[in-house]
């Protein structure tokens, strides 16, 4: 028998995996392949929402931004578990993933809730509020004035990268934020190959590829202060590669966050497969079906036929990227246990696609938002009524909140993530959930 | 012209091309998509064979966010040869290599892909179609 069984192996999955076994439960972990996680883009949202904070500039901490979200957006997973039990989640599920990340080099410094968004470059050639980022990303921060010249890295030949756009749009973006000119120079260099971020990634886990590099740069760097490179800065050992190319160029360095295809959301994703492996949490495959008893769940069966039971179960399946959200011939629902689909506009219907014309331009799409309605528990509700009494939500599977938009996305899959586990493990006979 | 004017001359426009096309069916008869097929053939673009249909929809998950890509050995972009394979039938013959490469990378693409995309399908769709255009 197990106790906890978690639907879903990105973060939301994981903490949740992790915040169950950490409280004595016995976790099995499923997940059919990688999901949205494995695509982010390296910065870890917490919480920034531009429609509420109309002007950039000014300053506010990142638990102002969860009460200007708990009191604008009714339906936010911050608002469902309240200010408190939102901060606390908050705080303990990034500890866990700062665990998860040390030893893959990525973790960054600890969560200061007291702090403000940062103002990290992207690889579009904009400045991304974020409320941290894996440790590759961070050493420059555009809300504040640019010490000195910096270098953008171009691999000459690659498309996916231009560093005369990205270096003119992070220095738009630097004196809008900070008021101050930001200097930034593309520097390129020509090593022949043409293959790709992923690919340019598995050059960068060799030394000799980074020696080679360190040698054209020779002669490229003088008078800057820093590098800002693409994000490729290899796949399998990524602080080994920063450090050695640190060394050799004796600059700091520092990479954009990604778009699609993502290194750094590829890296976060193996570093949590990492941890699950190493604390012994059991994997499965795909869940295909499941059995009720009354009001719980009594059992699911994986796509290979294997039938499980567990005390208490957590759905972290992700919208329509990872799978949890569907849209097909019966409408708009989550997949696995046809749990109703709400936005942040209300219910979502099949015959009623809503409006794609908010009230502000920076508002998302309604379907942006879908995803199933829950407690304060972090329960599934089914009209209204809690849709099993032992199986709970966390990460983006949670409807109500735009994840690109309210920049919270890796914030709430943290906090529920833990919590949804926290409750899990609760409902086994007694243990303290943090509500 | 007034808005009536541009109304009843629309109105003309439809109602001249409704009568051609019943004109047509009376003088030479329903001719359905032999004339149609049979340029295609002239092109060699083909049809999909009907067995191809059971497995189109597998093939069809490409969110073509390219993390495939890390299945393959560097320089290698199996995120392209899905998006661009499929959609040019007609060149089949010229992506054998890339069909049966993906072929082998399936189940590596299975595991990362968030859509669960089956890569043996577009494989077996590029095959089909290089079977039908060598007239196997």
């Amino acid at each position: 028998m197990v106790d906890v069984l978690v639907i879903g192996g990105g973060l939301a999955g994981v903490m949740a995996a992790l915040s169950a076994q950490s409280q004595g439960a016995k976790v099995v972990l499923a997940s059919r392949s990688y999901g949205a996680t494995a695509l982010s883009t390296g910065a870890l949202d917490i919480a920034f929402n531009p429609a509420l904070s109309p002007a950039l500039q000014q300053a506010r901490t990142l638990a102002e931004h969860v009460m200007d979200l708990i009191a604008h957006r009714p339906h936010h997973p911050y608002d469902r578990m309240g200010l408190t039990t939102s901060l606390t989640a908050l705080r303990r599920g990034y500890e866990q993933l700062l665990q998860v990340l040390q030893p893959a080099g990525l973790a960054p410094p600890p969560l200061d809730l007291e702090g403000e968004n940062l103002g990290l470059p992207a690889s579009t050639g904009t400045v991304i509020p974020a409320g941290a980022a894996l440790l590759p990303h961070l050493g420059i921060d555009f809300n504040r004035p640019l010490a000195g010249r910096w270098g953008v890295l171009e691999f000459l030949g690659e498309t996916f990268h231009d560093a005369n756009r990205l270096a003119r749009g992070l220095a738009a973006d630097a004196q809008t934020l900070s008021g101050s000119p930001a200097e930034l120079i593309p520097v390129r260099v020509a090593l022949g190959e043409r293959m790709g971020p992923m690919g340019l990634a598995a050059l960068f886990d060799s030394p000799e590829y980074i020696d080679r590099l360190a040698s054209a740069l020779r002669g490229k760097m003088d008078g800057l202060a820093g590098l800002l490179v693409p994000p490729v800065l290899g796949l399998n050992d990524s602080a080994g590669a920063r450090r050695r190319l640190t060394e050799l160029t004796g600059l700091p360095i520092v990479e954009t966050l990604a778009h699609m295809p993502s290194v750094p959301g590829l890296r976060l994703q193996r570093a949590l497969d990492a941890a699950v492996k190493a604390k012994g949490i059991e994997r499965c495959g795909e869940i295909a079906a499941f059995r009720a008893a009354g009001t719980e769940l009594a059992a699911v069966t994986t796509a290979g036929g294997r039938s499980m039971a567990a005390g208490a179960y957590v759905l972290a399946s992700g919208r329509f990227v990872s799978g949890g959200v569907v849209w097909d011939e019966r409408g708009c629902r989550e997949a696995l246990f046809d749990l109703p689909v709400v936005s942040a506009l209300g219910a979502v219907e099949a015959e009623s696609p809503l409006s794609v014309v908010r009230e502000t331009p920076v508002e998302s799409h309604p379907l942006l938002t879908a995803g199933v309605a829950v407690d304060a528990q972090l329960r599934p509700l089914r009209e209204g009524r809690v849709a099993f009494a032992n199986l709970f939500a966390a990460g983006m599977i949670l409807g109500g909140f735009a994840s690109r938009y309210a920049l919270c996305a890796d914030g709430v899959a943290m906090a529920t993530g833990y919590q949804a586990g926290s409750a899990a493990v609760a409902t086994l006979g007694g243990a303290p959930c943090l509500a | 012209m007034s808005s009536l004017g541009r109304s009843l001359a629309a109105k003309w426009i439809l109602a001249w091309a409704l009568f051609k096309n019943i004109l047509r069916v009376l003088v030479y008869g329903v001719r359905g998509p032999r004339d149609w097929l049979a340029a295609i053939r002239a092109e060699s673009l083909g049809v999909t064979p009907a067995g191809t249909w059971t497995y189109l929809a597998a093939t069809s998950r490409c969110i073509g966010c390219g993390i495939c890509d890390v299945a393959g050995r560097p320089g290698e972009r199996p995120s392209q040869w899905i998006v661009q394979i499929i959609r040019q039938p007609a060149d089949s013959l010229l992506a054998l290599d890339k069909a049966r490469r993906l072929a082998e990378l399936a189940p590596a693409i299975a595991h990362l892909c968030p859509q669960g995309m089956q890569a043996q399908y577009v494989s077996r769709l590029v095959e089909d179609h290089a079977r039908m255009l060598r007239g196997e």
